[in-house]
């Protein structure tokens, strides 16, 4: 059916000709309640915590960058993956991982196809924002940034900064707002593990996204909450 | 499946089924139970209600206007849409797209409208492989069966049968601990993913500004439909979208702890526009197919306008007493429980499903849960008032209620009535109920408690009860016989 077509019906029944422009509302996003910071006065890094082991998900507290790489150092040591893969660019350099990686057979984000990165067995990132209330990380796409790298590997170590954090959602889809009309073609808000509930309401996790999820969390100083 | 066996005759099987009742009802108490944990942690769930209400309201009611902005800006980030009237021209659309990209393999995640167009079943006699990779639709599809449940579709699936369905799929025997079935599915969906052609999803909000396709998910399946093929075709309904990204977050908030008593679904994407200049993945050509389908006749008609604010989180279905008892396959129709007993005889409006707002005991459950707040009891309610106004009603509950109009709209006729049942039920009442009902009275009475009529009436006793209360001197207006003096005075029957 023709778009106009398709439209003027809508517009008809709802006894006009045409499309208009919406009326002004009030009621527009979360209510104030929600939008007042006094409702969310808590330490957002501890919150975070706390709600992603929650539902299955592991917080790591480092106390700075060198912290981290320790941290992650003794995590890949544990786990021994036959392959990583990271972000591609310069995600590793600017994170001094080099060293930690060095032991592993590593990928980049664009050194190979998608394909690559089917059989790869931790996923390291970073990410754009978290969201304290609800445990969530939040990802978006971009060339070095590809959408398969949190979601095909079996593990998941993303690498959060204290100053990406927000206590809510709203905080996050209003910095996005900032950026329309084009949003990144991809945005994804993760909470814990890919879980399913199917087979007699049994819970299961990593039925197609990772079965575990780590998150490195360490100060980085710049708006510190 | 069939839908012509009638909702009696397909809820009278339902019931024979153990299994079946004891999963639903399981499920079905396991997920109103985290709701109401999850809503409470929340807090001011009523205002969560009254706003996501406000919200849906505004956009049904410029609908018109929200989905062509909508189709404007996914055309601006890359994006074509197509607009199907009724379920064959979106069939119509997703085949062209399929032959013109020489498709041989579809993976999808779960979508009702695309169970609404039965878009599998005309791939399929395309030649097109499609697979349904959210595991509880997966298993519906081996089973080739039909999702029981909107949000856990194999809510009617024992573990043994899941075990025969993938050990027949695999060629490998396997066993029925959830870790292996459920890591056989990824390891064998896994490589459909990365072999298909074309992903479908549904499309749980587009929001209006920024022309973003919004999918929640637990499993992440959706994020593989969507990103790992070359062709992603999403499929809405018209109504589903959400005027700016900040609504998103009430709906966030609103949705799955409705579906499931989560803070939020363990994946919550936004697609907006195909892959962008140097994007290694994600699809190179994203189609969204607006689907009407009998929703616009809903526009504008006082009463069911609203049923166009579902976003179907399957909160009525878990609270609905016949829901419980029957599941989903008994109502024959794609949307089950209150939502679908109201939903499918909107969009189909004949005799197919004119039976289904039967199916409901008019408690209010469903109005009471749903965080839109829709009024399904009062629609449901429409809906039957409706069916009996085309005059499809049958002639003996036709006449049984002109009976009643004749007996209760006076009061010599209602007391004639009942004097006439006090001495006909003699010889029927056992303990005060009538045990066998004589002929149309049978029906009820197989089933369900008839009290007899009482062996002297209220007015009879009036006198009598009236010196109760207010003693013997109570006064002028107390008389012996109060029955016959109200009588008189053509008082009306307390």
């Amino acid at each position: 059916m023709r778009e106009a077509d398709f439209l003027r019906r809508i517009s008809e029944r709802l006894g006009r000709p045409q499309p208009t422009v919406p009326p002004h509302r009030m009621e527009i996003g979360a209510p104030d309640f929600w939008r007042n910071p006094a409702a969310h006065a808590y330490a957002p890094a501890e919150r975070f915590a706390r709600e992603l082991e929650q539902v299955g998900g592991m917080a790591v507290s480092c106390s700075s960058l060198a912290d981290l790489r320790t941290k992650l150092h003794d995590l890949l040591a544990q786990w021994q993956p036959r392959r990583i893969g990271t972000w591609g660019g310069n995600f590793v350099q600017e994170m001094g991982l080099n060293s930690v990686l060095a032991p592993y057979e590593w990928i980049r984000w664009g050194d190979g196809g998608t394909d690559a990165f089917a059989h790869v067995d931790v996923a390291i990132t970073g990410c754009a924002f978290a969201v304290a209330g609800t445990g969530t990380i939040v990802m978006e796409s971009s060339p070095e940034r590809g959408r398969s790298v949190a979601v095909l590997p079996p593990v998941h170590v993303v690498l959060l900064r204290t100053s990406q954090l927000r206590h809510r959602m709203g905080e996050v889809l209003e910095e996005l707002a900032q950026r329309k009309p084009v949003l990144p073609a991809s945005i994804h808000f993760i909470t814990g593990p890919s879980r399913s509930s199917d087979i007699e309401n049994d819970q299961t996790i990593g039925v197609h996204g990772p079965a575990a999820v780590y998150v490195l969390i360490w100060p980085d100083g710049a708006g510190q909450p | 499946m069939t839908a012509q066996s009638g909702i009696s005759e397909r809820a009278q099987s339902a019931l024979e089924d153990d299994f079946l009742r004891q999963a639903v009802r399981f499920t079905a108490d396991r997920l109103r139970g985290k709701k109401q944990v999850s809503t409470e942690q929340l807090g001011n769930w009523e205002s969560w209600r009254e706003r996501g209400q406000a919200i849906r309201a505004h956009t049904i009611a410029n609908l018109d206007s929200y989905l062509a902005q909508f189709a404007d800006r996914v055309r601006q980030a890359g994006g074509h849409v197509h607009f199907a009237s009724d379920a064959a021209e979106a069939v119509e659309v997703v085949l062209s797209i399929a032959r013109g990209k020489g498709a041989r393999s579809v993976v999808k995640s779960k979508s009702m409208v695309s169970e609404e167009v039965h878009i599998n079943h005309h791939l399929q006699n395309a030649g097109i492989e499609v697979v349904e990779t959210d595991l509880g639709e997966y298993i519906v599809q081996l089973a080739n069966e039909t999702p029981s449940h909107i949000i856990i579709p194999a809510i009617h699936k024992t573990r043994a049968q899941i075990r025969d369905l993938f050990t027949a799929a695999g060629g490998e025997q396997l066993t029925t601990d959830t870790k292996t079935l459920a890591g056989f599915a990824r390891q064998r969906l896994r490589q459909k993913f990365l072999a298909a052609d074309i992903g479908i999803t549904g499309c749980n909000f587009g929001i209006a500004e920024t022309g973003t396709v919004v999918l929640f998910t637990n499993e992440g399946n959706a994020d593989m439909v969507a990103n790992l093929p070359k062709t992603h075709i999403v499929l809405m309904g018209m109504e589903r979208l959400l005027p700016t990204l900040e609504d998103l977050e009430v709906f966030a908030n609103l949705l799955p702890r409705s579906a499931t008593g989560q803070p939020l679904t363990a994946y919550l994407s936004m697609i907006t526009g195909p892959r962008r200049r140097g994007d290694l993945d994600g699809p190179e050509e994203l189609h969204v197919v607006v689907l009407d389908n009998g929703r616009s006749r809903q526009l504008g008609d006082p009463h069911f306008q609203a049923v166009l604010h579902c976003i179907r989180c399957g909160a009525c279905l878990n609270v609905c007493p016949v829901y419980r008892q029957i599941g989903g396959h008994a109502y024959g129709s794609v949307y089950p429980g209150p939502i679908g007993a109201v939903l499918t005889p909107l969009l189909q409006q004949d005799e197919t499903y004119a039976d289904l707002p039967y199916a409901s005991s008019l408690c209010g459950a469903c109005a009471e849960a749903c965080p839109v707040k829709i009024p399904l009891h009062d629609m449901l309610v429409r809906l039957r008032q409706r069916r009996a106004a085309t005059g499809r009603t049958p002639a003996l509950e036709k006449s049984a209620f002109h009976a009643y109009r004749v007996a209760f709209a006076n009061h010599r006729r209602y007391r004639l009535a009942f004097g006439t049942a006090r001495v006909l039920q003699r010889p029927l009442v056992q303990d005060g109920g009538i045990a066998n009902g004589v002929g149309p009275l049978s029906a009820w009475t197989a089933t369900r408690y008839a009290p007899a009529v009482a062996p002297r009436s209220f007015r009879a006793r009036w006198g009598e009860l009236r010196q109760t209360l207010h003693g013997p001197s109570g006064g002028s207006r107390t008389s012996e016989d109060g029955d016959a003096r109200r009588q008189e005075e053509g008082t009306r029957d307390a």
